[in-house]
């Protein structure tokens, strides 16, 4: 089962900071928060999803069935990288 | 015992009876059959609406249609096309094929099956009723707000749109479920998920997105029938509601949605290429990878529709990046079939000839979606015509190009006769050339302005080239009736065959065709990858009995396997035709027409109906214990066993249920923050009551067996009902309506739980640890929903 968390737990990292990032983007504006604030809470959210995405990384490296370890592997790489490029407006656009 | 001797035996057991018995079937390859056909006469339908709409727009000023009548008719074409073609159609392949693809004889609920079909078959034929009536739905096959609201549409025609698609979805949710825990449990021995054929794969993700898919876009019918019916203003925005909301629910369904039709069609593709390539799938390993991520990727782009409501520039970047990036795993498809064909040698048979078709048409498709996934391309274009070819190149080349190479593929395995490929080459390039006519052109029209739904124009550029586009629609007609005609004459005039005509190597060449309703004499044993198979060996070794469950005991017997390493499980005992299925579908049809014509005692008359049908189904005989299995091999029955396929089915249904309350509080989140008129003048205040529900919830989670948790969640029902007394007037402002929405999501759940845990009292089987499974999840949404209401208090800003 753990090769299965590891198969699917890098998208769910990225769907997980999908919607934890749109939310608190959403209601930082709508509360009005400082835009410094709302930027910092976004980028140390983002660190934290990005370190995440490495973990089913690493569960996937100790599985023992060839197949689902490389294949869990390459959907954990292609998941890190979209936790990387889909939040990268965080670091330089305007968050409201 | 001889095949022949095996095969009467085997018939007797699993066939369905002749005439008026023919109903109650249940049997996969019969479901599979009725769903494609049913869904092959909704294409046309939707085919002939699609001729009305070229036929007005082919001229400036056109007198064809009145307003009305074209509002009802573009509505219809785009509902028929999405809800009751592309999705039945591939759950009717995935029905007759997944079984014999896998090694089962059946799938893992028959009867859900049937009650799926009789649910779509009714719900379709309500709209087409609708329809011919003259009061089908008129806003668009996305229903937006406030045009589809009562204010502006006052009649029936969005209750029938609602209603009918909730209907008919039942159908969808029912296919899902089937197909995963038909996928993860029911198996040949040995067959691991690194052996599945890769159209498992598919169907396997394909089934999970629909289980997250489909739950917003229920919910969001119910909150909008809600509102019609009884006031309850979610997407009013003179009362605290948005209509942006309906957008966010549709669309949370309605881009998974696409690939949820793609996928299916790409699994075809990947199943058929390699066999006339000569060849193997290249990078099945990569293959796989990319499925997971684009059935992610797919949920992060539902915004892409609403770029121009105005959401902040750092949310629309998650967006659009999302939407640029599901291009990789789709190319990544893409160039795994480009790299089988290049390492192999393809034959131009007729499906790929479709094939090429859809290559070709896919892609242009795929190419002008990165054109929209970028926001400022997207302003330009939005709700124009461009957007409209965009969608039928995506849609006809990813879904309807694959299914036709699928069809000539596979029709030789329903009907037992091979393609003569007279007309077939014909019927191919008037398709091809009559669509690209149509739809190129679209594009064009779309940059030069012409809005979608736009039903009479004037300018003489756009006549020219709309009268190209009707053209190229007529062309596409007759292409489509050549191609159904050449289906008809391969089916009744085809060449006979024996056995696998294309030299594949997946189990369902195994069987005799047509297939018998059994599928298999014996369930094979893999040791490869189940695309690698000796196809002509495994055949004749199957019908002579070499394999397990060989010997009919009188029992619709199949075999139940571990999820990961295929090992053999348990002997799962699947139900006899019964017409039940089909009752239950008439009675839950009932309470739809209660709810449309507002006749709500008799709704509710008919949902007691429906649920009492339902309990019958569980009706059941003791455990038998241990079987018998073959090969000296004894299982459990699944009964008996530690994870039967029910226990399966319903972690599933809990999921697919948590997405739609996950929904719900994401609905509530946004118009607190969102929507105008916030805070309401008078705010929500229950007290403390909600903490009997509350502690009865979180008892439940520990409690969750026998006569206690029965006892708490009759608690939760009293403990909600007081509460739901005290919300006070909910047509006044979203507020209330919110937390009505809330408390009774949680109400509905413990009712249910109610009835699971009386049945499950009975001490009968897996009953226990399906109810506690319901009963867990029922108490962790039920505190989440009792905690709600005190939340939105301190969030407006008023004490609970």
């Amino acid at each position: 089962m753990r090769v299965l968390i590891a198969l699917l737990g890098g998208f769910l990292v990225w769907s997980a900071a999908f919607l934890a990032l749109y939310a608190t983007q959403a209601t930082g504006c709508s509360l009005g928060w400082p835009r410094g604030v709302l930027r910092a809470v976004l980028i140390a959210m983002l660190a934290g999803f990005a370190l995440l995405s490495l973990v089913p990384l690493a569960l996937a490296r100790r599985s023992a069935d060839p197949f689902l370890r490389r294949t869990a592997t390459l959907t954990g790489i292609a998941a890190s990288a979209a936790v990387a490029l889909c939040f990268s407006g965080i670091l330089w656009m305007a968050p409201c | 015992m001889t095949p022949i001797e095996r095969h009467h035996a085997l018939e007797r057991i699993w066939g369905t009876g002749p005439g008026l018995q023919r109903l109650s079937a249940v049997n996969h390859t019969i479901m599979g059959r009725r769903f494609m056909i049913a869904a092959l006469v909704f294409f046309a339908i939707g085919g002939i609406l699609a001729m009305l709409i070229r036929t007005q727009l082919a001229s400036a000023e056109s007198p064809f249609m009145e307003a009305e009548t074209y509002a009802q008719v573009f509505t219809m074409h785009g509902v028929v096309m999405m809800f009751l073609f592309a999705i039945p159609f591939f759950e009717g392949l995935a029905m007759y094929l997944l079984p014999k693809m896998l090694g089962a004889r059946d799938m893992a609920f028959p009867r859900l099956s049937a009650y799926g079909f009789w649910c779509y078959a009714f719900g379709g034929a309500t709209l087409v009723v609708a329809l011919l009536l003259g009061v089908a739905p008129n806003a668009g096959w996305f229903l937006y707000p406030p045009l589809s609201s009562a204010t502006f549409t006052p009649g029936i025609q969005s209750d029938i749109w609602l209603l009918g698609i909730t209907f008919v979805e039942i159908s969808a949710m029912s296919a899902a479920v089937e197909i995963v825990v038909t996928i993860l449990k029911l198996r040949g021995a040995g067959m691991s998920l690194d052996r599945l054929p890769i159209f498992a794969w598919y169907m396997l993700i394909v089934g999970g997105m629909m289980l997250v898919g489909f739950p917003p876009l229920i919910l969001g019918s119910l909150l909008l029938e809600a509102e019609r019916a009884f006031g309850l203003p979610f997407f009013d925005p003179l009362r605290g509601g948005d209509p942006l909301l309906w957008q966010h629910l549709f669309w949370l369904f309605g881009h998974p949605e696409v690939y949820i039709i793609f996928l299916p069609a790409a699994g075809v593709l990947s199943t058929v290429i390699p066999v006339f390539s000569g060849t193997q799938l290249a990078g099945y390993r990569v293959v796989v990878a990319a499925l997971v991520a684009m059935a992610f990727l797919s949920f992060g782009l539902w915004v892409h529709h609403m770029y121009t409501t105005g959401i902040p520039h750092l949310s629309l970047s998650f967006f659009s990046i999302s939407s640029a990036l599901v291009a990789l795993p789709t190319a990544v498809q893409v160039f795994a079939w480009l790299g089988t064909m290049g390492t192999g040698r393809p034959r131009l048979s007729i499906p790929m000839l479709h094939v090429f078709g859809f290559f070709f048409v896919f892609v242009c498709g795929g190419l002008s979606g990165v054109m929209l996934a970028m926001v400022p391309f997207d302003m330009q274009v939005h709700d124009t015509h461009f957007v409209v070819a965009h969608l039928h190149y995506v849609l006809v080349g990813g879904f309807v190009f694959p299914m036709m190479a699928g069809a000539y593929y596979w029709l030789p395995h329903i009907c037992g006769r091979m393609p003569v490929h007279q007309m077939s080459q014909a019927a191919f390039w008037t398709i091809f050339a009559g669509f690209n006519l149509t739809f190129l052109h679209m594009h064009l029209t779309g940059l030069l302005g012409m809005t979608r739904r736009s039903y009479r124009y004037s300018d003489p550029l756009w006549e020219v080239l709309n009268l190209v586009s009707s053209i190229g629609g007529f062309v596409t007609t007759i292409g489509f009736a050549l191609l159904a005609l050449d289906l008809v004459l391969l089916m009744r005039f085809g060449r006979p065959f024996r056995r696998n005509p294309w030299g594949a190597g997946t189990l369902e060449w195994t069987t005799p065709t047509p297939p018998p309703s059994y599928a298999f004499g014996a369930i094979p044993v893999i040791d490869r990858r189940a695309d690698r198979l000796e196809v002509e060996r495994m055949g004749a070794d199957l019908a002579a009995g070499r394999g397990l469950l060989a010997t009919p005991r009188g029992e619709l017997e199949t075999l139940g396997v571990d999820p990961i390493t295929g090992a053999p499980r348990q002997i799962i005992f699947l139900p006899h035709p019964t017409y039940l299925p089909l009752w239950s579908a008439l009675a839950t049809m009932g309470v739809f027409a209660g709810m449309l014509f507002k006749v709500y005692p008799l709704a509710i008359a008919f949902a007691a109906l429906t649920v009492g049908l339902l309990l019958c189904w569980t009706r059941g005989r003791k455990a038998p214990g241990v079987l018998d299995a073959g090969m000296g091999l004894s299982l459990p029955q699944h009964r008996s066993s530690d994870d039967p396929p029910s226990l399966w089915a319903i972690r599933l249904l809990v999921v697919a249920d948590a997405t739609a309350f996950a929904s719900l509080l994401f609905g509530a989140g946004f118009l607190w923050m969102s929507a105008p008129g916030w805070p309401p003048e008078d705010p929500v205040r229950i007290g403390g009551i909600l903490a009997l529900p509350f502690l009865a919830n979180a008892a439940l989670m520990v409690l969750a067996r026998g006569w206690a948790a029965v006892a708490l969640q009759a608690a939760v029902l009293a403990g909600l009902a007081a509460a739901l007394m005290r919300v006070g007037d909910a047509t006044a402002h979203a507020a209330p309506a919110t937390v009505m929405a809330v408390l009774s999501f949680a109400a509905v759940h413990a009712g249910i739980g109610l009835i699971l845990g009386a049945v499950a009292l009975r001490g009968f089987g897996r009953d226990g640890a399906i109810a506690a499974t319901w009963h867990r999840y029922a108490g962790l949404s039920g505190m989440l929903a009792a905690l709600f209401p005190p939340a939105l208090s301190l969030l407006t800003g008023a004490p609970a």
